[in-house]
């Protein structure tokens, strides 16, 4: 669902790109997307950040804690190889201590797809102190909001660098040092 | 093409490429990663040190663990990739954590431990299977003054047969997160005290 919400603001052009680049990213064999740092890459990290964050966001309010224990990380999600598990815990859903422990740090030799950042978009709403976890100890942003995050997502947007940019240039550059920080964080 | 087209070529590349997890009637074995647990500890235990002082970061566990997913031991052995970054940062203020790994030397002594190729901050560890178990250890040398805290996040592995999530605990008795704590301004909960230790280079 969040990939046709994307659709729908993007249209056919980006989106037929998009599909492209995931086929071609994954002829490398590295994990479910393939590898970071390709002429391919930017599009899908820009697409998979909106879909796992509103995808997890969307589940931890629909299922709560009753929530089940969630495989992610690793390389390959999809066959369970050497994931780790994420549960309910600390009062929270098993979808937001993932959204909250996502680490982009992990060796790319086990970790090939952690350039998709899969939590930034919630470290951009959330407040609070991080998950230690996430080896990211720095997230003193908060506020942003889904509908920021959507709107951002416009055709120009092929990549984390321009989707920092219009995030910030659509939203009167609020908290400009936090954001851009949070962002070199997850390597952009 | 006209929008019928473009309709059509949305849906079959959405339906080949986009979706890699939805295959119908898959059946995915829950057993196929396996759950180990281990600790890391830091030697000498010190809340400060001088520069020149050498710590020793240390983790090990054996290559028969405990699996938590099966609740069995398991032949883990095989030369198996066991990897996980560690951070290294000064605290000096709410808003001010700088990276630190150019404030220590470090000195590899069983397994790796290298810079990551996009993180130049993070080392990336991996462990080494020796006399039945893996290993890995390394040295840093206080070079700077500061207050610091490194931490070792869960690490993954894997190996010709299987793979595995290793949840890494700091084992020291006194890890000093009041260090960070004061950082923070709040008291860290004690699934995050795990991950790290803290302590000042005087």
């Amino acid at each position: 669902m969040s990939h046709a919400t994307h659709f729908n603001k993007v249209g056919n052009w980006w989106w037929t790109e998009f599909g492209v680049s995931e086929y071609l990213n994954t002829f490398n064999g590295l994990g479910v997307y393939g590898p970071c740092c390709t002429a391919h890459s930017p599009r899908i990290a820009v697409g998979e950040a909106w879909a796992y964050h509103m995808g997890h966001y969307l589940s931890d309010k629909k299922w709560g804690l009753q929530s089940t224990t969630l495989p992610e990380q690793g390389t390959d999600i999809k066959e369970h190889e050497n994931v780790l598990f994420f549960s309910n815990g600390g009062g929270y859903s098993s979808h937001t201590n993932f959204l909250e422990e996502y680490s982009p740090t992990r060796p790319v030799s086990l970790d090939p797809n952690r350039w998709i950042p899969k939590g930034l978009m919630n470290d951009l709403m959330d407040g609070g102190v991080e998950s230690l976890r996430s080896n990211i100890p720095f997230d003193l942003v908060s506020g942003y909001t889904n509908a920021q995050f959507y709107n951002a997502l416009t055709t120009d947007v092929g990549g984390m660098f321009t989707y920092r940019d219009k995030l910030l240039q659509q939203n009167n550059y609020n908290q400009q040092n936090e954001v851009t920080q949070i962002f070199s964080e997850y390597g952009y | 093409m006209d929008t019928k087209q473009n309709i059509l070529l949305i849906f079959i590349i959405s339906t080949t490429c986009l979706f890699p997890t939805c295959k119908k009637g898959e059946v995915i074995n829950e057993s196929y990663t396996y759950n180990f647990k281990a600790n890391w500890s830091i030697t000498p235990e010190r809340d400060s040190i001088n520069v020149g002082d050498t710590l020793t970061i240390e983790s090990t566990f054996s290559n028969y663990p405990f699996d938590y997913n099966t609740n069995l031991n398991v032949d883990f052995s095989g030369n198996a990739l066991i990897g996980t970054s560690l951070t290294l940062r000064a605290i000096k203020g709410f808003n001010n954590a700088p990276p630190a790994i150019d404030s220590f030397s470090f000195i590899s002594l069983i397994g790796k431990c290298e810079t990551d190729f996009q993180f130049s901050y993070i080392k990336q560890i991996y462990w080494q299977e020796i006399n039945n178990t893996y290993s890995v250890k390394v040295k840093i040398i206080a070079l700077k003054k500061g207050i610091f805290f490194i931490s070792i996040i869960d690490a993954l592995a894997k190996n010709k047969k299987n793979s595995a999530s290793v949840l890494l605990s700091n084992n020291n008795i006194k890890n000093n997160s009041y260090y960070l704590e004061s950082y923070y301004g709040t008291i860290l909960p004690e699934k995050d005290k795990k991950y790290v230790y803290c302590f000042k280079v005087r």
